[in-house]
């Protein structure tokens, strides 16, 4: 009877009994359920970190099982608890994780990172993912070094047609992923390009809210869609195909096509405009018009729009400036750029595009006939304990989106 | 996958055969008597379940929520229970945790604190008003679901029978009502009490549903201990539509039996006896 104690408001004459804090809650499970689990530490060895941000980390690890091999894993440790006073509490598991992890363990495909196993151990979730040694936006960096020159034709070309082969299975499935951009596209030793992060993705079918209601912020500035910028409260994966669009271009020009300045919310927690990467579009695309945007006026920062100088279209200018000169690739590049969401090309169109047809082919090993090899990820060997993870770290990563992704400022 | 049943973790990781529901129910009860002797008194049966079902729906209904998000939570709660023993754990806190996560998953996120707060105002005696024991029960059932959480409902079926059947040949052309749809709607909400969403895919339920909403009618928990003999002409057109698809005749036939059977033990269902079984129960894990 300890464990109850008197309820003080208790209205209907009678003294109502309320559970205390320390109620049974799952004593007998817990203690079961805690002997038979296998460390992660047990079961790898950790080499380093690959990098942080305000999720948590990543980790570099070696498999110590028969099963596992000798392999290489990436192991993303999610920040979910809360300190204070150097204890440990559970605070519920952010809707982004929960998505991460579901999406993942319902998803396989050869160009989508290829998820081991996730385990749950001391109030940490712990995502197993296979190693890929390499991202775009590593080989993009390789190739403006001065002497590096271009990225090979066929190395690009291939991973484009990798990219939209994931991209088609996400969408295939229902699965949106919201933020692609080159640091999110890994590609293994073998040059098989794998699609990363799906922290940000969802699924679109029958959502019970609009798709927009759920979280404001979506997709680095610099990839994001124009009827985004315009407000858009649905997404649909056209949004990607813009993405893939983008990417394409930096593989070209190794530069980001579309650099604006992000402008950041204010206090009245209003989305702000985004007008510096709009203008970022328009110089290089031009003042779309209703002619050929026919929804363009229903958007609701169509207002902003109106009000910004018309530019011409340059897109041509830009390529053939940046050395392009196929002009089936400049054609898909404006296909993936369209303007209006319901007309720019889907995955699986993309796939069949000439471009892919001409030669050289699409190669299922990217870095085929390339003369370039490409430096290992660096890791930092300063932190290997995965199970401690100093709290400090997670603070400076660079991936700050700043108050969005932790579930303590959010409420 | 996520879009498709036929490539789903439900499909491939969460269905069971008969047998192995039930080996898996032995471990359970195995356990049981490991860690608390022979002398129980409650069981994981059906009646237990109801009760179960109800505690779902009631906290549903104080936050409001939408039907298939209690359907993926009851989901989450029978697997649960393959696994563990209703003795183990408190079964009021667990279907709180099922809730809250079910909302995650199907995009309608809730504050911890309010479900937190609304499940103490429905059952304060054992709701401890601690929000890190929900979130640690988060962890643990998420754990044991081995984090497979997308979950394929038998609504969706429904929808794409009913059109089938709509623009069906002479034979086998039928128009289900609203009416029909409601009745149908209202069975499949009441299948999660038992076994059928881990031994059969969604669109067998469903169809299983349709049945008995045609034979017995808009109150079917009323009218099953009087079926009528005679068929008429819409049971043999859904008859004739069942033959002609390659739906598999005897999981439907299963599914309706279980959903009777159901039925049936809802009519000697006792809140009463389950409740204050129940309450004993966690009243001794306390001592």
């Amino acid at each position: 009877m300890e464990n109850y104690r008197q309820y003080p408001y208790a209205s209907a004459g009678q003294p109502m009994r309320v559970a205390s804090t320390d109620f049974f809650t799952i004593g007998p499970y817990r203690r079961r359920r805690d002997q038979a689990r296998v460390s992660v530490v047990q079961k790898y060895e950790i080499l380093g970190y690959i990098a942080a941000g305000t999720y948590g980390k990543v980790y570099k690890a070696r498999g110590k099982t028969k099963e596992l091999g000798n392999g290489l894993y990436a192991i993303k440790k999610f920040k979910t608890d809360s300190k204070d006073n150097e204890v440990t509490h559970y605070t519920g598991i952010s809707q982004s994780a929960i998505r991460e992890m579901s999406l993942c363990k319902e998803l396989e495909h050869r160009n989508i990172s290829k998820l081991i196993e996730i385990i749950l151990e001391r109030k940490c979730i712990y995502m197993v993912f296979e190693f890929a040694e390499h991202d775009l936006l590593q080989i993009i960096h390789y190739h403006s070094q001065p002497d590096h020159k271009q990225i090979p034709e066929q190395t690009l070309k291939s991973a484009m047609y990798q990219i939209l082969e994931g991209l088609s299975f996400l969408h295939q499935n229902w699965v949106l992923h919201r933020d692609l951009k080159p640091a999110n596209i890994m590609v293994t030793n073998d040059g098989v390009v794998k699609i990363g992060d799906l922290g940000l993705a969802r699924k679109f079918s029958n959502p019970l809210q609009s798709l927009y209601s759920g979280d404001k912020v979506v997709v680095t500035i610099w990839y994001r869609a124009p009827e985004l910028l315009l407000g858009a409260r649905h997404y649909t994966p056209a949004i990607d195909l813009w993405a893939v669009g983008c990417i394409l271009a930096e593989l070209l020009s190794l530069r980001p096509l579309f650099k604006g300045e992000e402008t950041k919310m204010d206090n009245k927690k209003q989305v702000p405009f985004q007008e510096n990467q709009v203008i970022k579009i328009l110089e290089i695309l031009g003042t779309p018009t209703l002619e050929k945007w026919p929804s363009l006026n229903s958007y609701p920062e169509y207002p902003h729009l109106s009000k910004i100088s018309t530019f011409p279209s340059n897109l041509k200018a830009w390529y053939q400036s940046n050395g392009g000169s196929n002009k089936n690739c400049l054609r898909l590049l404006a296909s993936l750029l369209e303007y209006d969401p319901a007309k720019r090309i889907d995955a699986l169109e993309s796939l069949d595009h000439k471009w892919f047809q001409e030669s050289p082919k699409p190669a299922e090993n990217i870095f085929a006939n390339s003369p370039f090899k490409y430096p290992q990820r660096k890791i930092q060997k300063d932190d290997n304990d995965i199970l401690g993870g100093t709290s400090q770290t997670y603070y400076n990563g660079k991936r700050a989106f700043g108050p969005y992704d932790d579930p303590r400022k959010r409420r | 996958m996520s879009a498709n049943y036929w490539t789903s973790s439900q499909r491939n990781k969460w269905q069971f055969s008969r047998q192995e529901l039930r080996d898996a129910r032995s471990s359970v009860i195995k356990l049981e008597v490991q860690l608390y002797g022979n002398e129980s008194t409650m069981k994981y049966d059906i009646n237990m379940r109801i009760y179960l079902h109800q505690l779902i729906i009631k906290l549903g209904r104080k936050l409001n929520l939408r039907q298939i998000i209690l359907s993926t939570a009851e989901v989450y709660l029978t697997r649960f229970f393959v696994k563990v023993s209703i003795r183990e754990i408190n079964i009021y806190l667990l279907v709180t945790t099922c809730i809250y996560l079910a909302c995650k998953m199907e995009e309608s996120p809730q504050h911890i604190r309010t479900i937190l707060s609304e499940a103490r105002n429905c059952w304060p005696e054992f709701i401890p008003n601690d929000l890190t024991k929900l979130a640690e029960f988060e962890f643990y059932l998420i754990e044991e679901l081995d984090c497979y959480m997308v979950v394929h409902h038998p609504y969706n079926s429904i929808l794409e029978v009913v059109n089938v059947l709509r623009d069906g040949d002479m034979a086998s052309r039928l128009e289900v009502s609203p009416e029909e749809l409601q009745t149908c709607w209202s069975i499949m909400n009441d299948s999660y009490i038992t076994d059928l969403h881990l031994l059969f895919p969604p669109h067998i339920i469903a169809t299983g549903t349709l049945y008995l909403t045609l034979v017995l009618g808009a109150d079917v928990r009323k009218s099953i201990n009087n079926i009528p003999k005679t068929q008429n002409q819409r049971i043999e057109a859904f008859v004739n539509f069942l033959a002609a698809s390659n739906i598999d005749l005897d999981e439907v036939i299963e599914t309706i039996q279980e959903l009777l059977t159901l039925y049936d033990a809802w009519n000697s269902y006792d809140e009463m006896y389950i409740k204050n079984g129940l309450h004993q129960m966690l009243l001794n894990m306390n001592k």
